[in-house]
């Protein structure tokens, strides 16, 4: 049983590792457009999207 | 700490944050707007006093730093604090999961600190309540003095008022409910500051309805709504989402806290009483509700009728905010999860059998249960790493032009009447030494005088209309053939001009108006000819009697907490043991 347990914490522990590096790839890997192609007759939307 | 200093490492640099509605300024006035004395909705209100005033003793930039600090940490801590552990991981867990999170991240970067200081509260304020209902001298006064602090703005105080009620009055404990009554009173009457001046207010206090569909709930992650609300994102603003919450690999490693504050529920029981978790639940419940309340067709058209025909319900719009609610419940559920779960695989010893209180069952005592709650300490970062460094740099400090300083000595040292209106009219601005970064406009406040603001928000497309009809007056004056006799006739005797952000300024304004200090950055000018004042504004005796109630009952309860931790010194040194 103890065995097993330490089988299951590896494979969850692998699979989070997994998820955190992807995750963090992914965050360094975007490009977030900012407000400086806003022209100067447009008025500032509070939400850029 | 670790956390903190995580978040807000870039604070290290000199300057300002300025992030969509977060605006700090060197030395803020103590003006009549300030505790509500004007014709705009008190939306920053007893907020804008409150800084006047404590920036008068600390430095702006410094104040900034000790809000931004103790919401982060204090948060943190608070979590930590509220679940009842002899064992250091399982808080460990608890204040990872609260104090870092989409919520959190968010509302930071969208600049609403004054919600968070609310929500930094919430773990506290479930401390004092359980003390109160212990009966531990000083807890009540606590709890009040936590209020206060969060009730700085209307959805603040609303946040955390409903929280310490519903706690304080959950049934058992040792002390009677009717005598735990009188700190939820004086917590509801710290609401005075913003709610005398909202009643007294000339003109309506409804508001559009187009702000529903404007401010709603929206997915900010791969699973949708549901997804987004239970893993406390969802805020309205796609702007201020981190990246990393489009990935799946983030919506996994949240799923996993969830489940984890899924499974630890009833452990969560056994450690704080079945009674304080039915009544957390039923609060995370309104939290989400709420949430999605303006997001789904029925649940907008309720929303739409609310705020359009009861006074104040405005502050429902954006019902997102209300997720401060179930934060606490995911965040300790979460870490009583995890405890139970490092209890399941790790080497533990459990003390089941024996008359240990539920806060000493069974801790995770070897090396796997640790680990285990390490693990989950960590998901809550490892799901959304762009919270690190200021939000992924979305939290430096600015400086700001030499320019604002030179306009504010002049307009000080200039004689004139009225107020200010700072053009282009309107409430956001886009400059070149904030990196283009969407802001409120600090010079409202950057310049120490009353200002006519608008409150008209285009979002997304759509123009929300706002409530304040000097404002509209103002902004049909500068739309129209005579903008400055239109200017004077509102109250208006000085324009400020910013030269170096979107948006247009009518040329007869500054053709006609007598230009008073002009840097190329932000001009002044004076408004020529007689200015009419402006007059339509709540009375003064209302609104300085509920500033008075706040204080009275701020302070009080500050000198009981005080006078307690005196009395506990003073018997712990006259005690034998020592």
């Amino acid at each position: 049983m103890g065995n097993f347990g330490g089988v299951v914490a590896a494979i969850v522990g692998v699979v989070l590792a997994g998820l955190t590096v992807v995750t963090a790839v992914n965050v360094t890997q975007s490009e977030r457009s900012d407000a400086g192609e806003v022209s100067q007759e447009e008025l500032i939307d509070y939400d850029q999207r | 700490m670790l956390l903190g200093l995580l978040v807000l490492a870039p604070l290290a640099a000199p300057g300002y944050v300025l992030s969509y509605d977060m605006v700090a300024v060197p030395d803020q006035a103590l003006l009549p707007s300030s505790i509500g004395l004007s014709s705009a909705l008190p939306r920053a209100v007893p907020l804008d006093a409150v800084v006047a005033v404590a920036d008068s003793v600390v430095p702006g930039a410094v104040l900034q730093r000790l809000v931004l600090g103790a919401i982060v940490v204090g948060g943190a801590l608070g979590a930590a604090s509220a679940l009842p552990s002899r064992s250091p991981w399982p808080r460990l867990v608890a204040a990872s999961v609260y104090g870092w999170n989409a919520y959190l991240a968010e509302r930071l970067v969208l600049g609403h600190w004054p919600v968070l200081i609310a929500y930094a509260a919430l773990p506290w304020l479930l401390v004092a309540a359980r003390r109160m209902r212990a009966g531990r001298p000083g807890a009540g006064a606590a709890g009040v003095v936590l209020v206060g602090a969060a009730s700085v703005t209307a959805t603040g105080g609303i946040i955390a008022t409903v929280l310490f009620a519903t706690q304080a009055l959950v049934p058992g404990g040792t002390r009677r409910r009717s005598r735990r009554l009188l700190p939820v009173l004086a917590a509801v009457a710290l609401q005075a500051p913003w709610v005398v001046p909202g009643v007294f207010r000339p003109g309506s206090a409804v508001s559009d309805a187009a702000g529903v569909e404007a401010f709603a709930t929206r997915a900010d992650m791969p699973w949708g709504l549901p997804g987004s609300v239970a893993t406390l994102g969802g805020v309205w603003n796609a702007a201020v989402v981190p990246d990393s919450r489009a990935a799946v690999s983030s919506a996994l490693l949240s799923a996993v806290v969830v489940v984890l504050a899924a499974a630890g529920l009833r452990e969560l029981a056994r450690r704080v009483g079945r009674a304080e978790v039915m009544a957390l639940g039923g609060l995370a419940a309104a939290g989400i509700v709420l949430a999605i309340a303006g997001a789904v067709p029925a649940g907008e058209a309720a929303v739409q009728w609310l705020v359009t025909h009861v006074p104040g319900s405005g502050l429902i719009r954006d019902g997102q905010k209300f997720l401060a609610w179930y934060a606490p419940l995911l965040a300790l559920a979460a870490a009583s999860g995890a405890a139970a779960l490092a209890r399941a695989v790790g080497d533990t010893r459990a003390r089941t059998g024996t008359r240990a209180a539920p806060t000493m069952r069974a801790e995770p005592t070897g090396r796997a249960g640790p680990a285990v709650l390490i693990v989950a300490a960590l998901l809550p970062v490892a799901a959304l790493p762009d919270l690190a460094w200021g939000a992924a740099g979305r939290l430096t400090p600015v400086e700001y032009p030499a320019e604002w300083s030179q306009v504010r000595t002049a307009l000080a040292q200039t004689p004139g009447d009225g107020d200010l209106v700072v053009l282009p009219f309107q409430p956001f601005r886009s400059f070149p030494w904030t990196d283009g970064r969407t802001v409120l406009d600090p010079a409202p406040r950057f310049l120490r005088i009353e200002t006519v603001v608008p409150d008209t928000l285009p979002v997304g497309g759509t123009v929300v209309p706002g409530e304040d009809e000097r404002a509209a007056r103002v902004g049909a004056a500068l739309r129209g053939p005579e903008p400055l006799a239109g200017l004077a006739a509102a109250g208006v005797g000085w324009v400020a001009v910013h030269r170096d952000t979107p948006g247009t300024v009518p040329t007869a304004v500054t053709s006609g108006a007598e230009p008073v200090e002009l840097t190329g950055r932000l001009d002044l000018y004076r408004v020529p000819g007689t200015v009419e004042p402006w007059t339509e504004i709540p009375s003064a005796r209302p609104v300085v009697l509920a500033d008075i109630v706040f204080l009275v009952i701020v302070v009080g309860a500050s000198v009981d907490l005080v006078r307690i931790a005196c009395l506990g010194r003073r018997r712990s040194l006259r005690s034998p043991v020592s």
